[in-house]
C-alpha cells in the first residue's frame, strides 16, 4: 500500500514537472479563444517568418499607462491584451465571458482559466485588481483615469472568486465601461508592484510613472499580447517575438500568432519610408495621397494598394472660432450661428479635396466618418448641410450688420457691435509643419476675402498652437485650423462637444453654466443620456446630436481622408490593415506566404 | 616649452567651465521665452488636472531660477544632468548611452573628418601645384607648344638627306614623337577632366543642401540601381535589418561599410569642397612668397620646396580652422542622421528641441559647447606644435 502510494505520488509529481516544463517552453491554455474562420480573409496561415514595418519614431516608453504618442502605441499595442475586445466590448478576450446586471450598475467578467503572461507567470484576478486599483485609479499615476469617470466617480473593481471580476458604477453606464475594458491593458503585478508606493513603501509616490522606460531590459516587459519585446536599439529598431503563451488559436487549433517576429525599424523621414518600401525592405507602408502614383506603377512588383471607399476614423478636421475671443466684436460675431453658417458656406470642400488631397477624401458637415457606425448615420438622414454657396454666405453676412462702408473690399462692424467701424478680420492660426493644412487655410481665406472677411493666416508651431487653444481659460486665439483624433464612438466626442469637455475649445466659458446657448444645453443633456443607453435609443440620441451640430456648426468641418494602405501581397496573407502610427491591426492572424511551417 | 603648454591648457580648461555656465544660462532663458512647455503639446489629450500633476512632477510649476538652480546644482554635486521628460530616463543615459549614441557619434564624426581631410588636402595641393592652376581651363599655350615642337621635329626630319639607316631611325623618332604627343594630350585631357570633376563636386557640395544630397543618393540606389531587388541591400540606418542585433562578423562589417559611404559622402562633400578651396588658396599664396623663390634658387627639388616648405606654411591657417571644423562636423551629421536614421547624439538633441525636453536640450548644449571649446584648444595646441614661432604665455 505504501509502495503504491509512493508510486502514485511520484507519477503525479513527474506529470506536474513535465507540465511545468512544457509550460515554460510555451503552451496553450486549457480554454484558448478560437478565432472564427470569418476573420481569416486569406484562410488559415502558416507559422514562421517576420514582417517588417517602419515606425515613425522611437517608442518613448514601454509603459502603456503613461504613453501619449503613437510611436509607443505601435509597439505596446502588440505586447498587451485587455479583458474584452471588438466594437463596444462585444467580444471576449482575456475574459471568456461577461454579463451586465439588469440595473446596469455592474459588469461581471470571468477570466479564462490558466492564462499566462509572456514570461510564463499566471495572469489572475490579482493582476486585474492591481491594474485598476493600484495603477489606473491611483492618483499618483499619470493615467487617463478621466475616461473612467462616471458621474464624477471612478468605478469599483472587485473580485468574487479566483476567476471573477466585478466592475461597479454609481449610475448605469455599461456601454462606457465595456468600451473602456477593450482598451485597458492588464498589467503584471509581479513585475510592476515594486514601483507602486502603496505596495512598496521603499519607493516614492509616483515612481510608477518611470517604470518600464526604454532603458528597461526586454525580459522585464511582460504582457499577454500576441508578441513580447525581444530587443530594442534606440534609433534603430524594435524587435517583437512571438508570445509562446498566447491564448488564441486558429480554427484548426494552431496557436497564434503565426509570425515569429514583428520588426519595427525606426525611420523618421516620410520619403525614406517610401523608398525603403519600394526597395523591398519593408512589407507594409501607409502612403500619403501624393505617393499613390509611384505605388500604382509598382503594382506588378507585388505591391497591393488599398484605397478605402469611405473616409476612415481619422478624427475631426475643422476650422473653428473662439466664441470667448478677447475682441468683443469678434466674440459677438462668432457667437452668432448665422456667421458660422456663412463661414461653412464659404468653404469649397470639394475643390480642397481635389487639389490638396488628390481627391482621396470625403467632405464632412458634421462629426461623422463614413466608415463609422454611429456618425455615418448622417449620410442616410436628411441633415442640414452648410454646403459651399458664396451667394448664400453673402446673404447671411449681409444680415449681420457687416457692411463695407469705405469701399476697400473688407466689411466693417456696424452699430450693433461694441466697437463699430472696425474691419471684420481675425487671426487664423494653423500648425506650421503641415503644407496641406496651410494650403487649405489659405484657399479658404481667399474665398473669405471675396466676401469681405479678412482671415490673417498665421502658421504657428504646434506647441504654441496647442497652448493657445487649450492651455488657458479662456483660450487665447481667434480662429484655428486643427485636427482632433477621435475613437469613433460618440462617447469620446463628448470631450469636444460637451460644455465641460477638456477639448471644448470653441467656448470654454460654457463650463461655468452661464450664458450657455440652448443648443449647447441640449447637447449636454443628450451626451449624458447616450452614455447610459444602448441600441435604438442610443442611435436616436446620436442622430439628434448630429442634427444639432449640423445646424449650429460650432466647428466648420472640412473633410476626412480615405484610408490608404499598401503592402506586399505576394508576401503577406490575412493583412487586416495598419493604423497611421504603424500599429499592425490583427497581427496575430498575419502570416508570410513564403514561410516554412 | 612643455610647462608653458600645460599651463596654457589648464588655463583654457578653467575658462571653459565659465563659458559653459554662461552658455547654459543664456540657453535656459531663451528656452523659457518659448510659449508653453513640455506638457503643453499634450493639452489635446490630457485633462487640466493631469497636466497640472505632470507639471508638478517635472518641476515645471516652479520659477525658472529654481529650475535652473536645481539643475546646475545636480550637475555640480552629483553629476546628475536631470531627467528626460520624454523617456523618463536620466538625461545622460538618454542622450549618450541609449543605442550607444555617443560612441556612434564619435566614430561617424571621426571617420567623416578623416575622409574629408584625407581627400581634400591632397586634392587642394594638386590643384594648386598642377599646370592648370586648378582653374579647370585648358592651358592652350602649353598644348600649342607641344604640337609645334612635334611639328618642328617632323619638319627637321624631312629636311635631312635620307639614307636607308637614317630613314628607319627618323621614322622611329617620328613614331616616338607622335606617341609622346598623344600621351601629353591624353594626360592633359585626363587632368582637365579630373580638375573639372573636382571643381564640379565642390560646387555641388557647396550648393546642394545636405538633405537633398542624401535623398538623391537614396533615390539613385533604389530607383536606378535597385539595390534591394538586385543585391538584397538596404538603405538607411547603419545596418540592414537582419544585422542590427546580430553579433559582429565579417558580413556585418561589410554591410556597415555599405551603409557608411553615403553618410561620409553627404556629410563630407560640402566640407571637402571648402577644404579644397582653402588649401588651394593658401598654398597658392605661399608659393608666391619670396622664400619659395629662394628655396628654388638654392637648387632644392620642386617636391621638397612644395611639401617641406610651402605646404607646411599653408596648413597653418587650416589648423586654426580645426576649432570650428569639428563642431561643423557634428552639425553636418544632424541632417544625415535625419535622412539615414543614424543613432547619434545630434538626432536625440534635435528631438528634444522639438518637444521642449528642456534638460536634454541643456545637456546637449553643454556637450556641443564643450566640443567647440575643446576643438579650439586642440587647434591652438596643434598650431603651436606645427609652428615653432608660436608661443603661448
Amino acid at each position: 500500500m505504501k509502495r503504491l502510494f509512493c508510486l502514485s505520488f511520484g507519477l503525479l509529481f513527474a506529470l506536474a514537472l513535465s507540465f511545468a516544463a512544457f509550460a515554460q517552453d510555451g503552451s496553450l491554455i486549457p480554454n484558448p479563444k478560437v478565432l472564427s474562420e470569418d476573420l481569416f480573409p486569406d484562410g488559415i496561415g502558416t507559422r514562421g517568418g517576420s514582417v517588417v514595418i517602419d515606425n515613425v519614431d522611437n517608442p518613448r516608453t514601454f509603459n502603456p499607462i503613461i504613453q501619449f504618442e503613437s510611436s509607443s502605441d505601435a509597439v505596446n499595442a502588440q505586447l498587451h491584451a485587455a479583458l474584452l475586445e471588438g466594437g463596444f466590448g462585444s467580444a471576449d478576450a482575456l475574459a471568456e465571458a461577461f454579463e451586465v446586471s439588469d440595473d446596469g450598475l455592474s459588469i461581471t467578467l470571468i477570466l479564462r482559466e490558466g492564462l499566462l503572461f509572456s514570461d510564463g507567470e499566471p495572469l489572475t484576478v490579482e493582476d486585474v485588481l492591481f491594474t485598476f486599483n493600484d495603477v489606473v485609479f491611483n492618483p499618483d499615476v499619470v493615467s487617463r483615469k478621466t475616461l473612467w469617470l462616471i458621474n464624477d466617480q471612478l468605478p469599483t473593481v472587485s473580485t468574487q472568486d479566483e476567476r471573477t471580476v466585478v466592475v461597479t458604477t454609481s449610475v448605469p453606464a455599461p456601454l462606457v465601461i465595456l468600451i473602456n475594458l477593450t482598451v485597458q491593458e492588464i498589467l503584471p503585478k509581479h513585475k510592476l508592484a515594486q514601483f507602486v508606493h502603496a505596495l512598496n513603501p521603499d519607493v516614492p509616490a509616483g515612481t510608477f510613472n518611470e517604470a518600464w522606460n526604454i532603458g528597461t531590459a526586454p525580459e522585464e516587459i511582460v504582457g499577454a499580447g500576441p508578441f513580447r519585446l525581444s530587443d530594442f536599439v534606440a534609433d534603430q529598431q524594435v524587435v517583437l517575438a512571438r508570445n509562446p503563451f498566447y491564448w488564441k488559436i486558429d480554427p484548426e487549433g494552431t496557436q497564434l500568432p503565426y509570425l515569429d517576429q514583428l520588426i519595427l525599424p525606426v525611420v523618421s523621414d516620410d520619403n525614406v519610408r517610401l523608398l525603403r518600401f519600394i526597395n523591398e525592405e519593408t512589407d507594409i507602408f501607409g502612403p500619403a495621397p501624393e505617393d499613390l502614383p509611384v505605388l500604382q506603377q509598382r503594382s506588378a512588383d507585388g505591391i497591393r494598394l488599398i484605397v478605402g471607399t469611405q473616409a476612415g476614423t481619422s478624427g475631426d478636421n475643422f476650422f473653428t472660432f473662439n466664441q470667448d475671443a478677447a475682441n468683443p466684436n469678434l466674440r459677438q460675431l462668432f457667437r452668432d450661428v448665422r456667421f458660422r453658417q456663412a463661414m461653412s458656406r464659404a468653404l469649397d470642400r470639394q475643390t480642397i479635396i481635389d487639389i490638396f488631397r488628390n481627391g482621396l477624401a470625403e467632405a464632412r458637415f458634421g462629426p461623422g466618418m463614413g466608415a463609422n457606425f454611429w456618425f455615418g448615420v448622417q449620410d442616410d438622414l436628411n441633415f442640414p448641410r452648410q454646403d459651399f454657396n458664396l451667394d448664400e454666405a453673402q446673404t447671411l453676412l449681409d444680415a449681420l450688420d457687416l457692411t463695407d462702408s469705405d469701399g476697400d473690399g473688407i466689411r466693417e462692424f456696424g452699430d450693433s457691435y461694441p466697437n463699430p467701424g472696425e474691419p471684420v478680420e481675425f487671426e487664423l492660426i494653423v500648425p506650421e509643419g503641415s503644407r496641406v493644412l496651410i494650403s487649405e487655410a489659405d484657399f479658404w481665406s481667399q474665398d473669405l476675402e471675396t466676401l469681405g472677411i479678412r482671415a490673417n493666416l498665421n502658421p504657428t508651431s504646434f506647441n504654441t498652437l496647442v497652448g493657445r487653444i487649450s492651455g488657458s481659460r479662456p483660450a487665447e486665439y481667434e480662429a484655428v485650423r486643427i485636427s482632433i483624433g477621435g475613437g469613433g464612438d460618440p462617447n469620446f466626442s463628448a470631450d469636444v462637444y460637451a460644455s465641460r469637455g477638456p477639448l471644448h475649445i470653441y467656448k470654454f466659458s460654457d463650463a461655468s453654466g452661464e450664458g450657455v446657448p440652448e443648443y449647447q444645453q441640449q447637447l449636454d443633456e443628450l451626451f449624458a443620456r447616450q452614455a447610459v443607453t444602448d441600441g435604438d435609443e442610443r442611435f436616436q440620441i446620436v442622430a439628434e446630436i448630429q442634427r444639432l451640430l449640423a445646424e449650429n456648426v460650432p466647428l466648420i468641418w472640412i473633410a476626412n481622408g480615405v484610408g490608404l494602405l499598401s503592402f506586399r501581397e505576394d508576401r503577406l496573407g490575412n493583412f487586416a490593415g495598419v493604423s497611421l502610427d504603424a500599429t499592425v491591426i490583427a497581427s496575430e492572424i498575419l502570416y508570410r506566404r513564403d514561410s516554412a511551417q | 616649452m612643455l610647462n608653458l603648454m600645460l599651463i596654457f591648457i589648464a588655463r583654457r580648461l578653467f575658462y571653459t567651465l565659465f563659458i559653459l555656465v554662461i552658455l547654459s544660462l543664456i540657453a535656459f532663458w531663451v528656452m523659457q521665452l518659448q510659449p508653453g512647455d513640455f506638457i503643453t503639446k499634450h493639452a489635446l489629450q490630457l485633462s487640466q488636472e493631469t497636466m497640472a500633476q505632470l507639471r508638478q512632477r517635472y518641476g515645471l510649476d516652479q520659477s525658472g531660477w529654481v529650475q535652473y538652480a536645481k539643475w546646475i546644482g545636480g550637475i555640480l554635486t552629483r553629476g546628475d544632468f536631470g531627467m528626460s521628460f520624454e523617456t523618463q530616463q536620466p538625461v545622460f543615459d538618454h542622450l549618450f548611452v541609449n543605442g550607444n549614441r555617443f560612441g556612434w557619434t564619435v566614430l561617424l564624426t571621426g571617420l567623416t573628418f578623416l575622409f574629408s581631410w584625407l581627400l581634400a588636402l591632397p586634392l587642394g595641393i594638386y590643384l594648386a601645384t598642377s599646370a592648370y592652376r586648378g582653374t579647370g581651363r585648358w592651358r592652350w599655350r602649353t598644348l600649342i607648344r607641344a604640337v609645334a615642337r612635334t611639328a618642328r621635329r617632323f619638319a627637321h626630319v624631312f629636311e635631312q638627306q635620307p639614307d636607308a639607316r637614317s630613314c628607319r631611325a627618323r621614322w622611329q623618332q617620328r613614331i616616338q614623337d607622335t606617341l609622346a604627343l598623344l600621351g601629353q594630350l591624353l594626360g592633359a585631357g585626363l587632368r582637365w577632366l579630373f580638375v573639372l570633376l573636382v571643381n564640379g563636386l565642390g560646387i555641388v557640395g557647396l550648393s546642394l543642401p545636405n538633405f537633398l544630397t542624401a535623398l538623391l543618393i537614396l533615390w539613385l540606389l533604389v530607383a536606378v540601381f535597385q539595390v534591394g531587388a538586385n543585391f538584397g541591400l538596404g538603405i538607411s540606418g547603419l545596418f540592414d535589418v537582419k544585422y542590427r542585433t546580430a553579433p559582429w562578423n565579417w558580413d556585418k562589417f561589410v554591410n556597415f561599410l555599405w551603409h557608411l559611404w553615403p553618410v561620409l559622402l553627404v556629410v563630407g562633400l560640402a566640407n571637402i569642397a571648402q577644404l579644397i578651396r582653402y588649401t588651394r588658396a593658401n598654398l597658392l599664396d605661399v608659393l608666391g612668397e619670396p622664400f619659395i623663390q629662394t628655396a628654388r634658387a638654392k637648387g632644392l627639388g620642386e617636391r621638397v620646396v612644395v611639401y617641406k616648405h610651402a605646404v607646411r606654411n599653408a596648413l597653418n591657417p587650416l589648423i586654426s580652422l580645426l576649432g570650428f571644423w569639428i563642431p561643423m562636423m557634428f552639425e553636418g551629421l544632424l541632417i544625415a542622421a535625419f535622412v539615414f536614421q543614424l543613432p547619434v547624439v545630434e538626432f536625440a538633441y534635435w528631438r528634444a528641441l522639438a518637444t521642449e525636453d528642456q534638460y536634454v536640450v541643456m545637456t546637449g548644449l553643454l556637450f556641443f559647447g564643450l566640443v567647440l571649446t575643446l576643438g579650439n584648444l586642440l587647434s591652438d595646441v596643434l598650431l603651436a606644435l606645427a609652428n615653432p614661432k608660436i608661443r603661448y604665455e
